[in-house]
């Protein structure tokens, strides 16, 4: 999809390899450039950069305890969040870090912090500390949420109303923000226990992404049967190895649909794409120009990758998806969303800003028609949203979703006080 | 806000534990004329939360001893107080809770994690001592909801708002507030259903002051208003969120939801997680077997009109009723309840709790968390 990189052009593999040798601040400033010039863009190529230099901010950023370090990364991740606010996986991966670091931080406590007694507050009410504690709150972190001492956890429970300890900090600025952060006394100690802790965390999250198209993979033949006429508009990478592993094993039909043409622009042929399914004995047909719909009535599923799954199970993917997926609903298709788990942010599509990304409409209309180019206005959307009700299943690396079960995996993958992430 | 006479009646209600008479019967203590008091004396408190402070002023005044006995105490008065109601689903909210949550800690069951169980007195203690936190907490969860919420109000939308619900006014308040932040002013617009709660006026004056050009209409107008307006969602307060995560609520709720549905707009609900209840209402015709008693459908030939006497059908919605100011209160008071029906969790496209917005599926899980 994305054209080839002339000459010495910045890629991914580039500032990846650039990394080892700069300081912290320089890669910081370089992966800005990177992504606001679209050098580094697309969902995996973004929650790649972003985790490894979250690495860096953690292995090179000068912190002490743990509250520092979760500052640290809190204002490095809104750095790259704002250069490429569309890219919405950017902040899922700095919720996922943050996340990692308050886990091992409760671990450590758990272990070292015994004499308090009380130590992490269970979801089931906590009836442990004694009730005067929620109102003698300093609260000297007024806007980084830090790592509370007593209350390492915010728990999601209906008990929270008459639970003896505060469930989260009160009223205030509507991010939970877990209060009082009393440095920890075995800090430089630890230190550096957590920093190798986490470092290896953020390692597993790299491998995630990493084997996150291959896990999805996995699922195809399951979801793929013998016969099938499968439609994958514009198929990404994902679904490409998706469609490819799945031809391994099935035997069926593949429509590719592509966008409108664009005049001087080069036809996406997916050459790569059909020689593989060929030599696996894979039948594609190609269609062209939106004419999916007359298909429509022999297909029998439609498979589409994302760049970003919302909370209540609308995608951002590529423009034109919708209307695919429209049609799909129409002659009641099922529509297959493959996405890493990466991919799935706690936002609703009402609190995304402009989900839909207008681009180059220069394929539609050219400069030779002045006219025209004069008289009206020619948008071309890059990126859409796709509304929850038109897709069927969610495909991720944990394996086929409902709608209703991305809040269980959103809970599993983000702490409730870092959802409010990019905000604070 | 006369929140002086509550503090005063609750403090009236604790004080026989200081000299417990063995002899005295719990049952002198009114716990329906408790509940009213507490629901009028503070306009800002909901109707789980006043149940849950009246168990708490009963667990106050009851005599009993043992554990057991006072849930059982408990029980029997809880369930004199929901028989005591038309429509004792939003109070079955707050005593199933707060029954809960006492059995819990009979069990020991809220030792989880490093915290030490605390016991059944400790509980009893805490749980007397802070009768007036939990309505504190009920109502910064709203603020809590507010907060989330506004951020779905965006620059140019158009937002329609039903019901008197303090949530959703709070909501599009805070929503102002972002606003006037960002922008210097409000630039949103709100359709208010006018729909003779007696909260409507109020919020659509203080939208207003805020500078929020806020348009009211009648309840007959909302299909015209969704399409002419361009609302681009709609949000609603709840009485109560059933099981299903499906809503209980004022009349015209079921109405409102299906028409979002219809013409394709986003129908959200603000509503704290305390008014979840287990119950399963499986349709508009089972709410009476779900305990609700309200006479809408009352089907009538020309002679039974001409044998009843008009005023004599205090539940139905007919117009005579709505005009009355009093019966508007009804949803509050005792006597005649607002009327409710029941809206499926297929036409609920979110409900945005203090603990994050959650689809109506999710509502299950919270009610599992306390309820195994």
């Amino acid at each position: 999809m994305a054209p080839v990189q002339a000459g010495y052009a910045p890629t991914l593999e580039t500032f990846l390899k650039s990394l080892k040798g700069q300081p912290l601040e320089s890669s910081i400033e370089r992966l800005v450039y990177l992504l606001k010039r679209r050098q580094i863009k697309g969902a995996e190529q973004c929650a790649t950069a972003t985790a490894r230099i979250l690495l860096q901010v953690v292995a090179k950023s000068r912190w002490n305890d743990v509250d520092q370090l979760l500052v640290n990364v809190q204002q490095h991740g809104a750095t790259l969040t704002r250069a490429a606010p569309r890219e919405l996986v950017i902040s899922n991966i700095v919720r996922r870090v943050l996340g990692l670091i308050r886990d091992e931080a409760i671990e450590d406590r758990n272990a070292a912090g015994d004499e308090y007694g009380v130590d992490s507050v269970s979801d089931m009410g906590a009836l442990a500390t004694p009730p005067e504690q929620p109102t003698s709150r300093p609260g000297p972190t007024p806007i980084k949420p830090g790592l509370a001492t007593h209350q390492s956890f915010i728990s999601k429970s209906m008990f929270n109303l008459l639970s003896a300890v505060h469930p989260a900090d009160s009223t205030g600025t509507g991010t939970p923000v877990t209060g009082a952060s009393t440095p920890v006394m075995q800090a430089t100690s630890s230190a550096t226990a957590l920093r190798s802790e986490v470092i290896d965390g953020i390692e597993e999250i790299v491998d995630e992404l990493s084997q996150a198209d291959d896990q999805i993979a996995g699922f195809a033949e399951v979801q793929i049967h013998p016969g099938d006429y499968i439609l994958a508009y514009q198929p990404s990478p994902t679904v490409e190895k998706f469609l490819v592993r799945a031809a391994s094993k099935r035997h069926f039909t593949l429509l590719i649909a592509s966008g409108p043409p664009q005049r001087g622009a080069p036809e996406a042929t997916y050459a790569p794409l059909k020689k593989k399914l060929n030599a696996a004995g894979v039948k594609t047909i190609h269609i062209m120009a939106g004419s999916f719909a007359a298909y429509m009535p022999r297909v029998s599923k439609v498979v589409m990758g994302a760049s970003a799954v919302l909370a209540n199970g609308a995608i951002v993917t590529d423009g034109g998806s919708a209307v695919v997926a429209r049609a799909a609903h129409e002659f009641s298709k099922p529509v297959i969303v493959l996405s890493g788990v990466y991919k799935l942010c706690p936002e609703n599509s009402s609190e995304v800003e402009d989900p839909v990304e207008l681009g180059d409409s220069s394929g539609y209309v050219s400069f030779a028609d002045g006219p025209l180019v004069n008289g009206v206005e020619v948008e071309n959307t890059v990126s859409e949203l796709v509304p929850p009700e038109l897709i069927d299943m969610y495909i991720t690396n944990l394996g086929p979703h409902t709608r209703d079960h991305l809040d269980d995996i959103l809970a599993d993958h983000y702490k409730v006080e870092d959802i409010d992430f990019p905000l604070q | 806000m006369a929140t002086d006479d509550i503090s005063g009646s609750q403090n009236a209600a604790p004080k026989p534990t200081t000299q417990p008479l063995p002899l005295r019967p719990a049952s002198t203590f009114d716990i329906v004329q408790t509940y009213n008091t507490l629901l009028t004396s503070d306009p800002e408190i909901s109707m789980p939360v006043a149940a849950i402070e009246a168990l708490i002023a009963l667990l106050g005044a009851t005599p009993a001893t043992t554990a057991m006995e006072t849930v059982s105490v408990i029980k029997t008065h809880a369930s004199l107080l929901l028989s005591a109601v038309p429509n004792p689903i939003p109070l079955k909210a707050g005593t199933d809770l707060f029954q809960q949550y006492l059995l819990r800690s009979l069990k020991g069951q809220t030792s989880r994690g490093a915290a030490p169980a605390l016991g059944f007195d400790e509980t009893r203690e805490h749980l007397l001592a802070n009768s007036r936190l939990f309505a504190d907490r009920a109502k910064a969860a709203r603020e809590q909801i507010a907060q989330r919420g506004a951020k779905y109000v965006r620059d140019g939308s158009v937002v329609l708002a039903a019901g008197g619900s303090r949530t959703v006014k709070t909501l599009l308040l805070r929503a102002a507030d972002a606003h006037a932040a960002r922008w210097g002013c409000a630039r949103f617009k709100v359709v208010y259903v006018m729909d003779g709660s007696r909260d409507c006026v109020p919020a659509v004056a203080a939208l207003r002051e805020k500078g929020v050009a806020v348009a009211e209409i009648a309840e007959a107008a909302m299909a015209y208003s969704l399409a002419a307006a361009r609302v681009d969602m709609a949000f609603v307060g709840t009485e109560v969120v059933v099981q299903n995560g499906g809503l209980l609520s004022r009349m015209g709720t079921f109405q409102l939801a299906t028409l979002c549905k219809g013409l394709g707009v986003p129908f959200y609900v603000a509503a704290e997680t305390h008014k979840i209840v287990r119950v399963f209402p499986l349709s508009q015709a089972d709410l009476p077997r779900c305990g609700v008693k309200q006479e809408v459908l009352d089907f009538k030939t020309g002679e039974d009109v001409e044998e009843q006497r008009p005023e004599k059908n205090p539940l139905s919605v007919a117009g005579e009723v709505v005009k009355d100011p009093l019966s508007l209160e009804g949803e509050k008071g005792r006597g005649a309840a607002a009327p409710v029906d029941y809206t499926p969790p297929e036409l609920v496209s979110s409900i945005i709790t203090e603990q994050g917005v959650k689809m109506p599926a999710a509502v299950y899980d919270l009610l599992l968390d306390i309820y195994t």
